[in-house]
C-alpha cells in the first residue's frame, strides 16, 4: 500500500483529506506543522507528501526544503491558500512536483495523484 | 486764486521738497518690496521705476537747496545730470512695459527698438546740448522732450495694457483702478514735465515753458507735477500690493494642494488597510471551505448515502462555490500576480469595451458620447486589468441610468504646468497624467455612498457582491494612478480614472 502524508495546521483539512485518500487506498499518515512532517518522512518514509504552505512556525517551503535533505525520492504537492507566483516558483525551485490552491475539488486533487505523481505510487 | 498763486511762488522750495520726498518715497517703497518670487513680469522692470524715483526726487532736492541758497554753476551742472538720468530710467520703464504688455505688435517694435533706442536718444541729447550755446540748459529740455514726455507716454498705456494683459490674474486682486490711474497721471506727468520745459530759444520750448504756463494758469506748474509725484507714488504703493496678495494666495493654493495630497494619502492607507483585511479574510476562509467542500463531495460521491444526503451536498457545493467566487474576487484587489508594463492606448480600450458593454447590459435608450483626444501619452500598464476597470466603470454607469441617459467618455491629458495654475495631485503624478473621464446621467449618489464607494461590499445594486470598484480602486493604484468620483443625486456621476505618464527613463 501506498503512503501519503498529509500535511496541514488545520485538522479539519487532515481529517477530512485522511477520510479521502483512505477510501481511495491509500496509507494516510497526517503531521500538524513543519517540524513534525520531517519527523514523519524520516520515519515513515511516505510516497507522497501533500504540503500546506502557511503554518504557524516553521512554514511549508521551509519544510520542503529541509524533506529534500532527508529524502530526494519523494513526490511532494504543495497545497495553499495564497495564489502567489513567486511563491509557487520557488515551491518548484524547491522540488515541489505540483502546487494547487485551496479550496480544490477532490476530484483534481485524485487526478494530480493519478497522473502527475504516478511515478511515485 | 491769487492767494494759490500768490503763497506757492513765494514757497516754491516747500514744494519742491514735497516733490522729491514723494518719489523718493515711491522708489524706497519699489526698492523694498519682496518680489524676487513674483510671476508678473512687471516685477522685473519695477527696478527701473525705483531708479527714476530716486534719482528724480534728488533732483527735486537740489531743485529746493538751490532756492534755499542760491544757484551756481555747479549746482546747475549736478541738477541738469540727474534730471536727465532720471529720464533715462522713466523711458527705459515705459518701453519695457510695453514689451511685456501683451500687445504682440507693440512688443515687437519695442523689442524691436530694444536698448539703443534709448542710447541713440541720449547721444541725439548730446549733439543739441552742444550745438547750443548752453549745454546743460538745452540737454535738459532736450531730455524732457524726447525722454520725459515719451516715457510718460509709454507709462501711460503699458499700466492700461499691461492690466487687461493680466486681467484674469489682477482682477481677483482688485487693483483696476489703481492701474488705470498710475495710466493717467504718469501721462498727465509726461506732458507737465515732458512739453512744460524751461524757456529756450527754439521752438517749442520759447512757445510752450514754465514762464508761458505761469502766465497762463497764474501757479507754477511745479505744484502740479508735484501733485502727480503724490498720487503716483500712492497708487504705485498700492500696485505693489499684488506682490504680497500673489504670496498669500500662492500660500493657500499650496496649502489646499497639501491638503488634497494627504486625503488621497489617507483614503489610500485605507484602502491599503481594509484590503489588507479583506485578503486575510479571504485565505482564512479558504482553510475551512476546504474541509467543507473536501466533505460535502465525498458525500456526494458515497453511493451508500440516501438521495437526501445527496441533495443536500450538492446545495452545499453550489454555495461553496459561490463563497469561493466571493474570495477570489476579493483576492483580485492585491492580485499578486506579475501585471505587465506596456504602453497603454486608452482611447483603444475604451472603444473596445464598448461592444463589451452591449453584451452584458441592454443599450436601448442609451446613447454613448466618446470625447477622445488623439495623440494622448501612453501610461504603462497591464491593458486586460485597465479594460477591467473601464468596462466595470461603464458597467455600473449603465446601471446607474435605468436604461435612458447618457455617458459621455472623455480622455485628455494634463502636464503639471511649473507656471500659473497647478495641479493638485502633483505629488502623485509628477510628470502629468492621461485622464479618462465618464461622465453618466443617472440618479447619482449622495454624499454617504460617494464617501465609502471604493470600499468593499458596498452595493446599491440587488446583485452585486459590492467589490467591482474596490477592485478597480486597487489596480488603479498599483498603475501608481488616481481613480476618484464626483456626483451629485438625481443629476448623474462622473468617474475620474488618472494614470501616470511615464517619465523618460521610465518608457525605456
Amino acid at each position: 500500500m501506498k503512503k501519503i502524508l498529509v500535511v496541514d495546521d488545520d485538522l479539519a483539512i487532515c481529517n477530512m483529506l485522511k477520510k479521502f485518500l483512505t477510501k481511495k487506498d491509500y496509507e494516510v499518515i497526517v503531521a500538524l506543522s513543519g517540524e513534525e512532517a520531517i519527523r514523519k518522512v524520516k520515519e515513515e518514509r511516505p510516497h507522497v507528501v501533500l504540503l500546506d504552505i502557511r503554518m504557524p512556525g516553521m512554514d511549508g517551503i521551509e519544510a520542503l526544503k529541509q524533506i529534500r535533505e532527508v529524502d530526494k525520492e519523494v513526490g511532494v504537492v504543495m497545497i495553499t491558500a495564497v495564489e502567489d507566483e513567486e511563491t509557487g516558483k520557488k515551491c518548484v525551485e524547491f522540488g515541489a512536483y505540483d502546487y494547487v490552491i485551496k479550496p480544490l475539488s477532490l476530484d483534481y486533487l485524485e487526478t494530480v495523484l493519478t497522473v502527475k505523481l504516478i511515478d511515485f505510487l | 486764486m491769487n492767494l494759490i498763486s500768490q503763497w506757492s511762488q513765494n514757497n516754491l522750495d516747500i514744494v519742491f521738497f514735497i516733490y522729491g520726498l514723494a518719489f523718493v518715497i515711491m522708489g524706497i517703497a519699489i526698492w523694498v518690496q519682496p518680489k524676487k518670487e513674483s510671476k508678473f513680469e512687471i516685477a522685473n522692470i519695477l527696478w527701473l521705476l525705483s531708479g527714476f524715483g530716486l534719482i528724480h526726487g534728488t533732483n527735486e532736492f537740489l531743485d529746493m537747496w538751490a532756492i534755499i541758497k542760491g544757484r551756481s554753476p555747479a549746482l546747475d551742472i549736478v541738477r541738469s545730470f540727474f534730471l536727465i538720468v532720471s529720464y533715462f530710467f522713466l523711458f527705459e520703464f515705459g518701453r519695457r512695459l510695453l514689451c511685456i504688455s501683451g500687445e504682440k505688435y507693440l512688443e515687437k517694435i519695442t523689442k524691436l527698438l530694444g536698448w539703443w533706442l534709448t542710447s541713440i536718444i541720449g547721444f541725439a541729447i548730446l549733439i543739441f546740448g552742444f550745438i547750443s550755446t548752453d549745454f546743460w540748459e538745452t540737454g535738459t529740455i532736450w531730455a524732457r522732450y524726447l525722454l520725459g514726455f515719451p516715457g510718460g507716454v509709454l507709462i501711460g498705456f503699458g499700466f492700461v495694457l499691461y492690466y487687461k494683459y493680466k486681467k484674469h490674474k489682477l482682477e481677483p486682486l482688485k487693483v483696476k483702478k489703481y492701474f488705470f490711474c498710475a495710466s493717467l497721471f504718469f501721462l498727465v506727468y509726461g506732458i507737465l514735465g515732458g512739453l512744460v520745459v524751461p524757456k529756450g530759444n527754439f521752438f517749442p520750448s520759447n512757445f510752450l515753458n514754465t514762464d508761458s504756463f505761469l502766465s497762463l494758469v497764474r501757479i507754477p506748474v511745479q505744484i502740479f507735477r508735484a501733485f502727480c509725484a503724490i498720487i503716483v507714488t500712492w497708487v504705485i504703493y498700492r500696485i505693489l500690493g499684488i506682490f504680497n496678495l500673489e504670496i498669500r494666495i500662492e500660500l493657500q493654493n499650496e496649502i489646499t494642494e497639501r491638503k488634497q495630497a494627504q486625503a488621497q494619502l489617507i483614503q489610500s492607507a485605507k484602502m491599503a488597510s481594509v484590503g489588507l483585511l479583506a485578503v486575510g479574510v479571504a485565505h482564512e476562509i479558504n482553510n475551512p471551505i476546504f474541509a467543507i467542500s473536501g466533505e460535502a463531495e465525498m458525500l456526494l460521491k458515497d453511493e451508500t448515502k440516501d438521495i437526501e444526503t445527496k441533495d443536500a451536498s450538492k446545495a452545499i457545493l453550489e454555495q461553496v462555490k459561490r463563497i469561493k467566487g466571493i474570495t477570489e474576487r476579493i483576492l483580485l484587489f492585491s492580485r499578486q500576480k506579475e501585471f505587465k508594463r506596456e504602453p497603454l492606448d486608452v482611447n483603444k480600450i475604451i472603444e473596445k469595451c464598448i461592444p463589451l458593454l452591449s453584451y452584458q447590459v441592454k443599450m436601448e435608450g442609451i446613447k454613448i458620447v466618446n470625447e477622445l483626444a488623439s495623440g494622448l501619452p501612453r501610461p504603462l500598464g497591464d491593458e486586460n486589468q485597465i479594460q477591467e476597470v473601464f468596462l466595470n466603470i461603464m458597467l455600473n454607469a449603465v446601471q446607474a441610468m435605468e436604461g435612458e441617459g447618457r455617458l459621455t467618455i472623455r480622455t485628455y491629458s494634463e502636464k503639471i504646468r511649473e507656471n500659473g495654475r497647478r495641479k493638485t495631485d502633483k505629488f502623485k503624478l509628477g510628470n502629468g497624467a492621461v485622464i479618462i473621464e465618464f461622465r453618466n446621467t443617472g440618479k447619482g449618489m449622495d454624499e454617504q455612498t460617494l464617501n465609502k464607494l471604493f470600499s468593499p461590499f458596498l452595493t446599491t445594486k440587488e446583485k452585486g457582491t459590492g467589490l467591482g470598484l474596490f477592485i478597480c480602486y486597487g489596480i488603479i493604484e498599483r498603475h501608481g494612478g488616481i481613480i476618484e468620483a464626483q456626483s451629485k443625486l438625481r443629476e448623474g456621476s462622473t468617474f475620474i480614472v488618472k494614470l501616470p505618464i511615464p517619465k523618460e527613463e521610465e518608457r525605456q
